[in-house]
């Protein structure tokens, strides 16, 4: 839990220095790839302590816009995880794929509300595309990487 | 939990490509006129056909060929400079923390095509 914790700081700020070279306000999601991992090898308490450290930890590092939309984003895509992961129906890809996009959207919205504008709902294609390639992209990367978090966890236990 | 099937691969699909779509269709006129809002409002309208710059705020804009771009503030993530310069309308500079926002909202009347074809 607190090696998953520290990855997800670590990861948040890589994901800034990458982000630097992507269209503005585009992000990977790099760090909601390890609270989806928590939710899948551990639980859901686990993985919105992740949430909720992570929005903290930007708090402190970005201020409190970045704070109120990292939150608004992380516990909307937690939740939108959540209902789908419910179903055996629903593959990997869907899964993290509406994470990203949840995420995006929840983010924009809350960029509406704060300018009291919606221009920035202009910017939603971009968004989703971002985000299904990024959703895509940590899907596989979850594949890849939950057999060893799980067995990890369970040697833990 | 499978990693992708046909269902799944499906939706992803349909969802990228009308985003995609919705970004050609949106994309392809090109404004002169940009209004700028602070938390809300339209504080200030500037045509791009004249080169200018001047202050929203904290915030610095520059107008330039017939573009208005952000060239500096004092943010963060300097979101709104990373956007460069727009011109499409519809398109957005966007500088959260300073609830600062440009949006190209249409041609001025001018001599200009109501609709090119072809």
């Amino acid at each position: 839990m607190g090696l998953l914790l520290a990855l997800t700081f670590a990861l948040s700020a890589v994901e800034t220095a990458v982000s630097a070279g992507l269209p503005a306000g585009v992000r990977i999601g790099l760090a909601n790839i390890v609270v989806m991992l928590a939710l899948l090898s551990m639980g859901k308490k686990e993985a919105l302590t992740i949430v909720v450290a992570k929005s903290v930890f930007i708090l402190i590092t970005k201020g409190v816009t970045a704070f109120m939309l990292s939150l608004c984003g992380g516990v909307a895509s937690f939740i939108a995880v959540l209902l789908l992961i419910k179903s055996e129906k629903n593959s990997l890809i869907l899964i993290s794929v509406a994470g990203a996009l949840v995420h995006n959207i929840a983010q924009l919205i809350a960029a509406s509300l704060i300018l009291k504008n919606i221009n920035t709902l202009f910017y939603a294609p971009v968004l989703i595309i971002a985000g299904v390639i990024a959703g895509s992209a940590t899907g596989t990367v979850i594949k890849i990487t939950l057999p060893a978090v799980k067995k990890a966890v369970n040697d833990n236990k | 939990m499978k990693f992708i099937n046909l269902r799944d691969g499906i939706i992803v699909a349909v969802i990228f490509l009308s985003a995609l779509l919705f970004i050609f269709l949106c994309n392809f006129s090109s404004g002169d006129i940009a209004e700028i809002s602070v938390g809300g409002e339209v504080v200030k309208t500037v045509s791009l056909n004249k080169d200018d710059s001047f202050f929203v705020g904290n915030v610095s804009f520059e107008v330039k060929d017939g573009e208005i771009s952000a060239t500096s503030s004092p943010c963060h993530d300097k979101i709104c400079i990373k956007s460069g310069g727009i011109k499409n309308v519809g398109e957005t500079i966007i500088c959260l923390p300073e609830r600062v926002s440009v949006r190209i909202v249409g041609k001025s009347e001018s001599d200009s095509a109501d609709i090119i074809v072809g």
